[in-house]
């Protein structure tokens, strides 16, 4: 037998066998993952025929399967931090140096950095009469953690931070292909027509992907909870409505 | 040669990235029937997990504590627990008695105690359920398929006497649990059997366990020097008291859930055990520690100290008991007995589960119903004041609420010597409670001694069926 001739031949065939196969495995993930353009436009047409404006441009067409991430508030992870009288927020006063409002965004994450605010985002400083505020953002690889919201006030060399903020146990990263659970935003779209909160003519004007932390109401403090990757619809009455991205489920 | 080489290593990779294509487009895809997963059925085929050793099963559930022999004639008697090997032809016979009086066409009402009295002093056998179940639940816990015309509606303790001598008839007496109103049910039954039956099992000194009609400790003149001195509490004339000294191993306990963390595949084994999806699970740590795990239709706690608690979010959404509609309350019953034990086989495997029914099994019209489970350990059971070790609350065949202390108990080398039990009806009546005024019985249990050890104390029943700890 001509081992060499065999051998090209079975190169051959295999490569055409691998070709087949990543064309298919690529084709399946491409119209799994992606929502199509027509989908978006059916979508949008429904809506607007059940008073709910949206434009298509600003309709993810894809995100990626996220596991849940467990977080850690940060009054448990820093005991240093002072608690504030109410729930399981902080308010903790610092000593600081004279703060512009050009160079208050810095200095805001410089003071979060300080308190051990990790993955902080500072935006829309505004002077008000008790001084300079920041409001304060989490987002860890890219992506909104909506539960972590604190703001920075200078005044009087002094920096105070307060809010609620979580630390993660472990970064985002994809869901594996067990827990590869996946709600598109077109199919929470149309769930939000059944919405009971909501308005009956609304203008939907942002959807943002990010994590939230369903409330579980214990009585107790929660020193750890699971933050799951969610669909936040925003509307022109400035009200926020949440979906479970993998389950669909509206969380309050 | 070179040109070969690589021709060859060329050609097993891409043999091996055709395998890797393909075994993940198979396993994203899923391309098995729903339901199906080839590599869990040989993992269960492959699983060597020892059975599980439960005290409380379906089959055990029919076993009595304690079954007493007692032969006046030649002054023997014998106590017999359910784990004793000579137990088991006798605990048959009994039962098949039990069947036959449960139908018995011709049941009358006892004129008056005495009748119980005299049966207990007489050739006869005692036998006590550990709790009182409804009477209809009781037939079909002794797989009895005639549909029973009970008199006494709630049932625990028996005495078959054989001590008629006029009569060829062998006589069951069921005192109703619930008036105490006792009944006397002729049996078909071979007397000479259940004469020689006795003779054979009633073996021990009579000394060694007198029942409380003997001592006049059923009286509240008769029992202290003759009637001297006024008892202020009457033992109910059945309650046997154990004469004779006996050491007692002290008990350990090792909590099976915590041991400086939580044991991570015990967790996830009761979460799947409730049927919780452990992908994806939401997951809270409290501010004592504690660990909460919610799901759309319930949430399991778990604690430090070993208890998990069950809840489900309404009793349409809690844990189905079986698929089957129509079930009966016996039938939950014995799916909630069934489902204990298989939690424990997964959660725990290998470890024994040695458990007794702590709550009556009444007859609830509306399926509402609850049932608590006690440990055990050196035959005796692990009394815990604050909560029964297992408490489970079911509705119309679903667990709404389960709650357990997932805890081992098992006897140390260290013996511990306790008092007879008449020293223990001293220092009940010392103790002078004044909302005690009848008890039912008097026997051992473990209280917790400190730290992880439990030591064997007496403990009373009320005539109202509380259950309180008299000391040591």
């Amino acid at each position: 037998m001509n081992w060499e001739k065999l051998k090209t031949f079975l190169i051959f065939l295999f490569l055409g066998i691998n070709i087949f196969l990543i064309a298919t495995n690529l084709h399946s993930f491409y119209t799994e993952s992606i929502i199509s353009r027509e989908t978006v436009s059916d979508t949008v047409s429904l809506l607007a025929q059940k008073g709910i404006s949206v434009e298509p441009d600003i309709i993810p067409r894809s995100v990626e399967s996220l596991e849940n991430i467990i977080l850690t508030n940060i009054l448990f992870e820093n005991d240093q931090i002072t608690r504030a009288q109410t729930g399981e927020q902080f308010a903790h006063p610092m000593d600081w140096g004279e703060v512009t409002e050009n160079s208050a965004k810095d200095e805001a994450k410089r003071a979060a950095k300080r308190m051990g605010l990790e993955y902080a985002q500072a935006f829309s400083p505004r002077k008000t009469e008790g001084g300079i505020v920041v409001e304060l953002g989490q987002q860890i690889r890219g992506i909104t953690v909506f539960d972590s919201v604190a703001q920075a006030v200078f005044a009087n060399g002094t920096a105070t931070l307060s809010g609620t903020w979580y630390v993660p146990e472990v970064l985002p990263r994809k869901a594996s292909a067990d827990d590869s659970e996946k709600v598109y935003i077109t199919g929470v779209l149309i769930d939000f027509i059944g919405n009971p909160d909501r308005a009956a003519q609304t203008q939907i004007t942002g959807i943002d992907f990010g994590y939230r932390i369903p409330t579980y109401e214990s009585g107790m403090s929660h020193k750890q909870v699971t933050a799951v990757p969610c669909y936040r619809l925003t509307t022109a009455d400035g009200n926020r409505y949440d979906y479970n991205a993998k389950t669909g489920e509206y969380i309050r | 040669m070179k040109k070969e080489s690589v021709k060859t290593c060329l050609l097993v990779f891409l043999v091996c990235s055709s395998i890797f294509l393909t075994i993940h487009k198979w396993y994203r895809e899923k391309l098995w029937p729903d339901g199906y997963n080839f590599f869990a059925t040989i993992g269960n085929h492959l699983r060597l997990t020892p059975p599980l050793k439960s005290t409380l099963t379906k089959e055990s559930v029919s076993y009595p504590k304690r079954i007493t022999v007692s032969n006046i004639e030649t002054e023997k008697r014998s106590v017999y627990m359910p784990d004793s090997s000579r137990a088991t032809e006798l605990t048959a016979q009994v039962k098949e008695i039990l069947r036959n009086a449960l139908v018995s066409d011709n049941v009358t009402v006892a004129e008056d105690s005495a009748q119980w009295e005299n049966a207990l002093q007489s050739k006869s056998i005692y036998v006590e359920y550990p709790v009182a179940f409804d009477t209809a639940i009781f037939a079909s816990i002794l797989e009895l398929e005639l549909s029973p015309t009970p008199a006494a509606k709630l049932v625990r303790e028996f005495i078959i006497s054989g001590a008629d001598t006029v009569s060829s008839a062998v006589t069951v007496y069921v005192r109703d649990a619930g008036t105490g109103q006792v009944y006397v049910a002729p049996v078909r039954y071979d007397k000479q059997q259940l004469i020689s039956m006795i003779d054979t099992y009633a073996t021990d000194s009579i000394g060694d366990h007198r029942f409380s009609v003997e001592l006049k400790f059923n009286d509240a003149g008769g029992g202290i020097n003759d009637g001297q001195v006024q008892q202020s509490v009457v033992l109910s004339p059945n309650v046997l008291l154990a004469l004779r000294e006996q050491p007692y191993p002290m008990v350990k306990e090792t909590n099976l859930l915590f041991d400086h963390e939580y044991k991570e595949e015990l967790v996830q084994n009761i979460l799947i055990a409730f049927g919780f999806n452990t992908s994806g699970i939401r997951r809270y740590v409290e501010s004592d520690n504690s660990l909460v795990y919610v799901e759309n239709y319930g949430t399991i706690k778990l604690h430090e100290n070993g208890w998990m608690e069950y809840r489900a979010l309404d009793a349409e959404k809690g844990f189905a008991l079986s698929a089957e509609s129509g079930a009966t309350q016996y039938d939950s019953f014995i799916s909630a007995i069934d489902f204990v034990n298989s939690l424990w086989e997964e959660a725990v495997p290998g470890i024994p589960l040695n458990l007794n029914l702590s709550s009556n099994v009444t007859d609830e019209k509306n399926k509402a119903f609850s049932v608590y489970l006690d440990y055990s350990a050196g035959g005796a059971k692990i009394s815990d004041p604050v909560s029964h070790a297992i408490e489970i609350q079911i509705v119309n065949n679903r667990i709404v609420s389960y709650k357990q202390k997932f805890a081992y108990f098992e006897t140390t080398d260290e013996m511990a010597r306790y008092s007879t039990a008449i020293d223990a009806i001293n220092l009940l009546l010392s103790q002078q409670r004044p909302d005690v005024t009848q008890i039912n019985d008097i026997f051992m249990v473990y209280d917790f001694s400190g730290s992880t050890l439990w030591r064997p104390t007496w403990a009373a029943r009320t005539g109202s069926g509380e259950e309180f700890v008299i000391g040591h």
